[in-house]
């Protein structure tokens, strides 16, 4: 940031004409951001990513975390639009020791083209046969040049979204474009990915019995101890055995506390 | 606590601004190799005006970190040294204000301090009414910021200066926002502390 010192200078106007860059738009991208800052699902977000980066000629793609594919941890972004088949080939011949894309993305910071990548390994160590039979492989499902944004986020685990096709433009614009939004649609797949495992261990692990359900619905419609008993035709110490366990069971402070967790967690539903 | 200083009460802490203008000194100058102007061993430049409020992070009159804001209104970094860094007519606007300088000290004693900054810098937009901050960033810190839960939009290219990669970002400031920051860091109260110079009466 010292090229220039900062020194004080008029303010210059931006002339028509002047921050143009073609396949960059900043409103576009501005507009992806807004969407994948709101989104829920994470297949919606995917789908308008997969229509904005196929207009730059990329077929596919993956937003993953790099970590052992063959045996990925639960809480990563795992999101594959790759060509059919190739997933099961990559891991098959655990292509992940051999891809320099993959190595490259573990060390880089910022983005890089497949290209350049693959000169730098050239010039410095040599492509290895098993490197070159992994490309030729990739480039008989239709990879050509592509292009890796790593994405370095502190808390998780390293990630990166990876987009390639047969013949993409690898300009600044669209390099730029896609980089930003990129990093929008990792963040959602992370945020959705997160939230949505929360809910799966927190119904998984909580195992409530069908009695202890019953009750908490029972409550939950407003009927008391004395009620449930008549309704479940049990005697009121046993509702009340009922609701002290599914207290115990959801964290829950009181019953309303947890007929409210019961309702969260999808145990019930009033 | 961080505390506002601003050019009515700078005077009341003369060793934190020292303090602070040394520390940037060593962050941008030392470590980050920026080439800025520097004095005697402190980063100041034509930035540093009566119109900058400066929000420090200090405990026992040590600072710990720091950022400054200018509203852009005036000239500030983004609309003077990187207009090209936005795609659009760069920000000029009583509502919209510039962060820079933002940093933890090398001498900290308490990591925390930072955050503490940034969450200052949204409750002091708000108590302003002002309705965005924009800053310019390292690039490959935009995942990490995208992920904080900032609200966070990027106001032009990556760009290369000096060989690294920055980019111009805005984030939209909100009571929502603060409420999230809040909760994230479980910091629950205000941060922002201001003392007024109240003149003494004879």
């Amino acid at each position: 940031m010292g090229v220039q010192k900062e020194k004080l200078v008029q303010v210059p106007r931006i002339e028509n004409g002047i921050g143009l860059m073609a396949g960059f738009d900043i409103r576009v991208i501005q507009e992806f951001a807004d969407e994948s800052l709101r989104a829920t699902s994470q297949d919606d977000i995917v789908e308008k990513f997969r229509k904005e980066s196929r207009q730059f000629g990329f077929d596919y793609f993956v937003a993953l975390s790099l970590c052992d594919l063959a045996d990925p941890p639960e809480d990563v972004v795992w999101v594959d639009q790759s060509p059919k088949g190739w997933d099961q080939i990559y891991i098959k011949n655990d292509f992940q020791n051999v891809d320099p894309y993959f190595a490259a993305a573990v060390k880089q910071r910022l983005p890089f083209v497949w290209s350049d990548c693959l000169d730098r390994v050239q010039r410095s160590k040599g492509v290895a046969q098993p490197t070159h039979d992994m490309l030729d492989e990739a480039a008989s499902f239709g990879y050509g040049d592509g292009i890796s944004i790593p994405m370095l986020i502190p808390g998780t685990h390293r990630g990166c979204v990876s987009l390639t096709g047969e013949r993409p433009d690898l300009s600044q614009g669209p390099r730029h474009t896609i980089h930003l939004m990129a990093i929008y649609l990792f963040e959602a797949c992370l945020r959705i990915n997160k939230s949505a495992l929360r809910e799966w261990k927190a119904k998984e692990f909580i195992a409530l019995t069908d009695r202890e359900k019953h009750t908490l619905q029972l409550l939950g419609s407003g009927l008391n101890a004395s009620d449930i008993s008549e309704v479940l035709k049990v005697s009121e110490p046993t509702v009340r055995y009922y609701i002290k366990n599914a207290k115990q069971k959801l964290g829950a402070n009181n019953v309303t506390h947890a007929v409210a967790k019961a309702m969260l967690y999808g145990h019930i539903e009033i | 606590m961080v505390y506002v200083v601003n050019w009515e009460n700078r005077h009341l802490y003369a060793s934190e601004l020292d303090q602070m203008f040394q520390s940037r000194y060593e962050t941008f100058i030392g470590m980050r190799r920026w080439d800025l102007d520097a004095r005697d061993g402190r980063e100041i430049d034509d930035f540093d005006t009566d119109d900058t409020i400066y929000l420090i992070d200090s405990k026992d009159g040590i600072v710990n970190s720091s950022a400054r804001l200018i509203s852009t209104e005036h000239p500030t970094i983004i609309n003077t040294v990187f207009p090209h860094l936005c795609s659009e007519e760069p920000p000029c606007s009583s509502l919209i204000w510039e962060s820079s300088r933002g940093h933890l000290s090398s001498r900290a004693t308490d990591p925390f301090a930072w955050t503490r900054v940034m969450l200052a810098q949204l409750e002091f937009s708000l108590l302003l009414g002002v309705e965005e901050v924009v800053f310019v960033v390292d690039t490959f810190l935009l995942p990490k910021w995208v992920s904080a839960g900032w609200n966070l939009k990027p106001l032009g290219p990556p760009t290369e200066v000096d060989g690294e990669s920055y980019i111009a970002c805005s984030i939209k400031v909100s009571s929502a926002a603060l409420r999230l920051m809040r909760d994230r860091y479980q910091l629950t109260r205000p941060v922002l502390t201001y003392i007024a110079d109240v003149p003494e009466v004879a």
